[in-house]
Formats: structure tokens, sequence, C-alpha cells
């Protein structure tokens, strides 16, 4: 860090900032989505002390939020390229087993048979095209805000279409009010 | 019959995951879901990932970190990120921006401006039956001027206004609150009827003036003119 002294208010920025990212990385569980926290925290410290070694780089650099945005997305992006690598040849080696099995049929999956998510499924496509979305989306872990943020609409509406498709649904499924 | 909200996401992530594999719909790129989550790409292609992140469980996770991670970092630079100081950023800002006549300010302010003006001088509501004052010396008003009128033969007297349909009279008294008035006549005259003979009383001072209505609406009045009444 000291062999540019010019720039060392930027260095000291991005070593107090570098803790601070990691606090946050370390609070959001990204395990639950296959992703390695200390790999995906190691990355982005590589990529940011690639920043302050190389100076033409850091000249370039006129938006310094665009660009650590860019550099944990990188980074981020990198991890989950390695976990659909991962997923993908698991998926391989099990149609591998499947078809070595006697017959060559998979492994009965209970949800084949499952009436609720075909109830749902078949509910779902019954609804208004924006109230189904949100629905959907959320029952895939967005959040209203994400929801909005991805729609381009306001909180509020989200949280509208979403309690209005519910009522909805539940009224073609038949259950009652305390579905939340 | 009722269902948690834990059950019913299982069991349509199940279903969900059914149906991206029957309708074999291939995820986006990962660098596609980041710049989807991040903001960027066209509408299309946007719509189109939402309807696949609406169905596929590991692109929605994906898209989570994503958006998440982004959110993470917008806040936590926006917390401790360096401070420039306005000078640089006001010089900054100016660095290939638009002249001034082009900038979105300028153009917002002189479109307010043009609202502003047309609603005052062409869309003005009531504009077609307002009273116009300015030429009120063209309806002049002949008898009784300034003089005694006898209750038993005088009667309002003015000149024609070209393109007048009707004339309204109206009577004040001395306080010039109103004492009697007209329905519209098509006539440049009017003998005073009993039921203003009736309301005025001998002596006075009282003022009286006409309202022209012409074909289009416009209404031209006169100016007010005293008279008194003698029996």
């Amino acid at each position: 860090m000291s062999h540019f002294p010019e720039e060392s208010e930027f260095e000291r920025w991005l070593e107090e900032f570098v803790p601070l990212i990691s606090a946050r990385i370390r609070a959001f569980d990204h395990e639950k989505f296959g992703i390695d926290r200390d790999d995906l925290l190691q990355e982005i410290r590589f990529r940011i002390w690639r920043i302050c070694r190389e100076k033409g780089r850091r000249r370039n650099i006129r938006h310094i939020r665009a660009y650590i945005s860019k550099v944990v997305t990188s980074a981020a992006l990198k991890e989950i390229r390695k976990e659909r690598a991962l997923r993908r040849a698991s998926l391989q080696h099990a149609a591998g087993l499947s078809s070595a099995r006697p017959g060559g049929t998979p492994p009965h999956d209970a949800e084949d048979d499952d009436p609720l998510g075909k109830a749902l499924s078949a509910a779902l496509d019954a609804l208004p095209a924006r109230n189904a979305e949100v629905i959907r989306l959320h029952l895939q872990g967005f959040t209203f805000e994400e929801i909005a943020g991805f729609r381009g609409t306001a909180v509020y509406q989200a949280c509208h279409h979403y309690y209005r498709g519910i009522e909805k649904l539940k009224a073609k499924l038949g259950l009652d009010r305390r579905t939340r | 019959m009722s269902l948690e909200f834990g059950r019913l996401r299982d069991a349509y992530r199940r279903a969900a995951a059914d149906e991206i594999a029957a309708s074999g719909d291939s995820c986006p790129a990962p660098e596609a879901v980041a710049d989807f989550a991040t903001g960027g790409g066209k509408r299309k292609e946007r719509k189109r990932i939402l309807s696949h992140l609406a169905r596929c469980g590991p692109c929605a996770g994906e898209a989570q970190v994503f958006a998440r991670l982004h959110q993470e970092i917008d806040e936590t630079v926006r917390a401790a990120g360096p401070v420039r100081p306005f000078p640089l950023r006001f010089l900054e800002s100016l660095r290939g921006a638009k002249p001034w006549w082009a900038r979105p300010v300028t153009i917002g302010g002189l479109a307010i401006l043009l609202l502003g003006l047309s609603y005052l001088f062409l869309l003005r509501p009531g504009r077609t039956s307002s009273v116009w004052r300015g030429n009120a010396e063209e309806l002049r008003l002949v008898a009784p001027v300034g003089e005694t009128a006898d209750a038993g033969s005088w009667e309002f007297d003015w000149r024609p206004y070209p393109g007048a349909s009707s004339y309204t009279v109206e009577v004040f008294d001395r306080a010039l609150s109103p004492a009697w008035k007209s329905d519209p006549l098509p006539l440049d005259h009017l003998s005073p009827p009993a039921s203003l003979l009736a309301a005025l009383r001998t002596g006075g001072p009282y003022f009286w003036s006409v309202s022209a209505r012409l074909g289009n609406g416009l209404v031209i009045k006169s100016g007010l003119t005293e008279f008194s009444l003698k029996r």
C-alpha cells in the first residue's frame, strides 16, 4: 500500500471498506444458495488488492461505488459458475445411475403424486398474469422490495398484487384465510 | 382446510421444478442473471428472465445472491465511501454535460412555463362568458341620466349595441345594493313595470345600468347612472 503515497486516501478507504463488506457478506446466508462465503470473500479481497497494486487501473475508476459493485459481482459470478458446474455434474451422475438401473426408469419421486403441487400450478395458471408472477416470485424466496425492483413497480403494488392474488388462489384451492 | 406458507412454498417449488424440466426452458447465463438482478438488460430480455426466475429455483437463488450483494455493497459504500468536496463533484458533473438548453431541467421548466401561459391566455375557464368592461362607454345610457324621472311617464332608454341579442336592466339603491332586475329583453328601452315602481320610493338617489348579451355569449355592461324619482 505504501508504494503509491499520492493515493493513500483511496487505499486507506479501501482498507476500511474491506472489513465492512466482509461483515455484511458474513451476515448474508449465501451458503443456502451453494456459494462458499469464505471463497467469495477471498476473491473480493484479491480483486480489491489488485486495484491497489495497479496504478493505471485506479486512474480509470470514476465511480467507486459502481466499480466495487462490479468487482463483487464478478467475484460472485465466478463462484456461481463453479456451483453450476458442480450441479450439472451431479445431475449427469444421477442420470447415469438411473440409466444403469434395470429397466432404466428414474426413481419414483414423491412429488409426481403431489396433488397440492398440481392444484397449485393449475390455480396459478388460472390467475391474472401479474398476480401469478408476484406470487411465484415470492414463493421462490424474493422479497417484495426485490420483486418491485425487478418489475419496475412500487413496493406497495407488489404487495397488493400478492395479497389480491393469494386471496384468489385460496378461493381456487378451497383454503381458508390462515394461509400465509 | 388450512395450509402453512412453508408447505405451500415447498409444493410450489417442486411443481415449478417439474414444470421447468418439462418445458425444456434452458437457464440464462449467470452473467445475464447478474445483469438482470442489478437492474441491467433490455426490457424484453428482463421479462424473459423474470418469467424464468418465477419457475426455476436455482436461478432464483442466483438472482437473490446478486441482488442482495449489490444492495449490501451499495449501502456499505454509501455509508463509508470517501466524500468528495462539492466543487469537485460539481465540476465533474459539468464534464460532458449537455448544453444548458438541452438539459432536462431547462426543458421541464420551459414546458411548465408554456403550460402556465397557455392556461392563462387560451384555456382560462369561463373566458367566453366573462364581463368585458373595457368598452363600456359603447353601451350608452340615454335616459334617465342624472335627472328626476316622473313616475307616471318615464322609461329606461339606451343606445342599441351592435350584435346584442338581449339586454338586462338593473336598478340599485343608495347603498348600491341591487333593488330590481329585469328579465332579458330584446328591446333598447323599458317601461318601468309595476313591480319596479313598487320597489322604489319617491326621491332617491337610485342608480341603473344595462347589460347587453352578445350572440357569442360575451356580456357588455354599461356604467352606472344616477336618477331620482318623483310621483
